[in-house]
């Protein structure tokens, strides 16, 4: 299978131009992704960097750049705020437009939290996906030692890219701490996402370009990407060896990212793709995917495979597991149980009445609406006002999901059905973006 | 000279609708023949009913009071008893089955034994809250013998009968029951409306095919099945055409009463390309300006929601495994038929023809009779004919063997 048959819609590129996919580096850390991603060079990618900060852009190794705000910053970068970095993007709209052109897939790498990332990346999603592109975004959330309202401008970041975008995964740095330990330095954390994004961009590019023995369709990977989903978790390993599936799935089941298959039981939505020589078996096939079936009941599994003919013996399987929540410790106690909490918590509350720990995890609850600036004015000022209260963790505030107001249906008991609150509307439950 | 005609008994059947969006009144009348003409009307915007249920029960009060004023007025009757219909996201539906052995020694099955039998049936482990609306009959089945309708006079040493039982919260129905009793109304029964529906829009040649009626209600919608002649299936669920109002509202960022009127004038069941582009008219009838509408958006946020009531439907029938009994196909009825191309959606979805649910096999005011709304008023009416023919069968019977001489005559025997 390849791209352009798989592409819908955009007729240009199913004439075999070569330049058939962008990515799109926004801001410092989308660069440092870029160029990790350009180093193992998949086939067929152009590459351009946005940024706002001259001097930052300037130093940066990509062929193509492009620079916003010259006259809004006058060069200095946007300063962490969202704000400018969208403004000064929506001066260069003509740009960023004819940048996009022509190409049928538009893959956006930036990191949040920041200015550059958060303010820009919606923008260059939203002017791809009018030049007729589809467009994915591979995202990174802050540290948390990087402060409360670098998350929140992360995740209004966040939901107003997946309301433009086909399909958005978000890594939590956070994440990345479990990999690493005290000697770790920052560069290498840094590095370590920055591969988790390769490996993520590499998989999909390889799911839609290379010949597949079991297919994948472009709408597969947009329905498994676009749902509601908030955190994901990448896996890839790479074994050898007759026994390698066996070794393929003690590997996933150690992988500290997976959790030990606690991140697999609470996924939505998992995206699996083998890469191997001909010579792939339909049996470890199957004993890997019954195994992650088993262990990630009632998630939406899209699976891919495709042949590597230079590998020789080795067996690469690559796991993307999108979830709920935006989980960014590993809860101490006890692990959220989301499917066993989903219809009791689903019901009751709204924006103001849910903090502490009477918050449970919820399986169904549909991405926000567009926050307005006074919203998400009113969402930092409490979460500043929180940790003054002293806290001395920091929590993860909710997730402003609950700013969806019941409307005609606030007194009446809520229409619960299968954990999925039914008051709630449909576009919003199944995640499809209205324009 | 006076007239005297109020003083002739006519047998009124009425039935009270008390629904989310509307309450109505319907009023029959049912002539020597035993043929149900409907003879009036009332009905009146409802302001205290969500869901189905009721939550303002000052303001349903007045409501309710006013749609039997006009129903009176336009009938040109007094009305003092009424079938009242109920409805809520509460009410399940599900078969039970009652075994009872015959210890005659003739083994000969009684009328006391189908009594008993169905008696035993009714026993069924419900909560405790809840009231049985129905338990109607399917089949009875002598020892391994399916499908019998009437077992008396038949020889076996067990009979066995099919039920469906309709059960909801006795509190919720209390309310409405209250409410209108303190108006000093009887309520003669209480009836489901989704089988009241299905009444007034099957014919019993669809209902021996296999037929599903789905009532789309402003606050719920209703399901009924029905296959070889009995219902087989019902369920409510509580999404109606309020949530696609307020899907519209949340999703075009407008007033609830400015998505209404959308919904009405611009609204569809099905989304497809056509659309694409085409905004509604920036002005209201005022001239005044407002933010215009993509019609894209608000058919998309339609249709999701219209898409995803029917796929529940599908997905209940499926696993209750009735969905391969449907052979007449798909009823739709309501307010919710109104919504243009909606029998095309239902069509797409449950793979089966489907056709607006208008009301059949009675008589009266042709204004009432066709439009799907009143489907419900129209069947509760329907089920108020066939409960009084049935008492005063029963009642004929029960003079007849009261007559004590006559009694002991057959107790000997």
């Amino acid at each position: 299978m390849n791209l352009h048959s798989a592409v819908p819609g955009n007729e240009a590129s199913r004439e075999g131009s070569p330049r058939s996919a962008l990515v799109v580096a926004i801001g410092r850390a989308g660069c440092e992704m870029a160029l990790v991603l350009r180093e193992s060079a998949p086939m067929g990618l152009s590459y351009v960097a946005l940024d706002a900060d001259a001097a930052a852009i300037q130093s940066v190794a990509l062929p193509e750049k492009l620079f916003l705000g010259a006259r809004l910053t006058r060069g200095f970068g946007a300063g962490g705020d969202p704000e400018l970095a969208r403004t000064a993007a929506e001066e260069e709209l003509p740009a960023l437009r004819a940048l996009c052109q022509g190409y049928s897939l538009v893959f956006i790498l930036a990191g949040l939290g920041g200015g550059s990332g958060t303010g820009i990346a919606p923008v260059v999603a939203r002017v791809a996906r009018e030049a007729g592109a589809s467009v994915f975004g591979f995202v990174t959330a802050p540290f948390e030692c990087e402060g409360t309202r670098r998350q929140q401008q992360a995740l209004v970041g966040l939901h107003r890219l997946k309301t433009v975008a086909d399909g958005v995964l978000c890594l939590p740095n956070e994440k990345m701490l479990l990999m690493t330990d005290d000697r770790t330095t920052l560069l290498e954390a840094f590095q370590a996402s920055s591969t988790h994004i390769r490996d993520a961009v590499t998989c999909i590019w390889n799911l839609l370009t290379r010949p597949g023995l079991m297919n994948v369709s472009f709408a597969d990977i947009c329905a498994v990407l676009r749902g509601p989903n908030l955190e994901s978790a990448f896996a890839r390993v790479e074994v050898e060896g007759p026994d390698r599936a066996e070794e393929a799935l003690r590997l996933l089941m150690a992988h500290p990212l997976l959790a030990r298959g606690e991140t697999l039981r609470r996924a939505e939505s998992l995206l699996v793709s083998f890469s191997a020589g001909s010579n792939l078996g339909m049996g470890e096939t199957r004993r890997i995917m019954d195994e992650l079936n088993r262990r990630s009941d009632g998630a939406r599994v899209v699976v891919g495979a495709s042949v590597d003919d230079n590998g020789g013996d080795r067996l690469t399987v690559t796991l993307v597991a999108s979830s709920r929540q935006l989980v960014l410790h590993e809860p101490a106690e006890e692990p959220v149980d989301a499917r066993a909490s989903a219809g009791a918590s689903d019901s009751s509350e709204s924006a103001s009445s849910e903090e502490g720990p009477a918050r449970t995890a919820r399986r169904m609850a549909p991405p926000p609406p567009e926050l307005t600036p006074e919203l998400t004015d009113q969402l930092m000022s409490r979460s500043a006002t929180r940790t003054k209260g002293g806290r001395r963790k920091p929590q993860q505030v909710p997730l402003p999901f609950e700013i969806i107001t019941k409307g005609r249906f606030e007194k009446c008991e809520p229409t619960i059905r299968r954990g999925h609150n039914l008051d709630q509307p449909t576009y919003l439950r199944r995640g499809v973006p209205l324009n | 000279m006076f007239d005297f005609r109020f003083l002739e008994r006519r047998p009124l059947v009425v039935g009270l609708e008390i629904g989310t969006s509307k309450v109505c009144a319907m009023v029959g009348e049912v002539n020597a023949e035993g043929v149900l003409t409907i003879i009036g009307i009332g009905q009146c915007p409802s302001r205290g009913v969500r869901k189905g249920e009721i939550v303002e029960a000052q303001l349903v009060e007045e409501d309710v009071r006013q749609a039997l004023a006009e129903a009176e007025h336009s009938a040109d009757v007094e009305i003092r008893s009424v079938y009242l219909g109920v409805s809520g996201g509460h009410v399940r539906g599900f078969n039970n089955r009652g075994v009872q052995p015959i210890v005659s020694r003739d083994r000969e099955i009684t009328s006391d034994d189908v009594n008993d039998v169905i008696r035993n049936a009714k026993a069924i482990n419900i909560p405790a809250d809840h009231y049985v609306v129905h338990a109607i009959r399917q089949h009875f089945s002598v020892e391994d013998q399916d499908e019998i309708r009437d077992p008396v006079g038949m020889l076996g040493n067990r009979l066995e009968v099919e039920m469906h039982v309709v059960h909801g919260r006795t509190n919720r129905f209390q309310n409405a029951i209250r409410l209108v009793k303190g108006m000093h109304i009887e309520v003669e029964d209480v009836v489901f409306n989704g089988l009241a529906s299905s009444l007034a829009v099957l014919t019993a040649e669809q209902k021996e095919l296999g037929s599903l009626v789905i009532d789309l209600g402003a606050g719920v919608t209703e399901y009924v099945l029905y296959s070889r002649g009995v219902v087989k299936h019902t369920g409510v669920i509580a999404v109606g055409g309020d949530h696609v109002s307020q899907d519209i509202a949340l999703g075009l960022k407008v007033p609830q009463g400015r998505a209404e009127k959308l919904k009405m004038d611009h609204g569809d069941a099905v989304f497809d390309d056509s659309v694409r582009g085409v905004t509604v008219p920036p002005q209201n009838e005022l001239g005044l300006p407002e933010r215009p509408i993509h019609v894209e958006n608000l058919r998309c946020v339609m249709s999701l929601r219209l898409q995803e009531t029917f796929e529940i439907i599908r997905e209940e029938l499926e696993e209750a495994g009735w969905l391969n009994h449907l052979r007449a196909g798909v009823f739709v009825c309501g307010g919710g038929a109104r919504i243009p191309r909606i029998l095309e959606l239902a069509e797409r979805v449950f793979e089966l023809p489907a056709f607006p649910g208008n009301a059949r096999g009675i008589s009266g005011l042709a204004s009432a009779l066709d439009q799907p709304e009143f489907a419900t008023a129209i069947g509760l009416v329907k089920f108020g004919a066939g409960q009084q023919r049935k008492k005063n069968d029963s009642g004929r019977f029960k003079r007849f063997t009261s007559w004590a001489p006559a009694r002991m005559f057959f107790n000997l025997f």
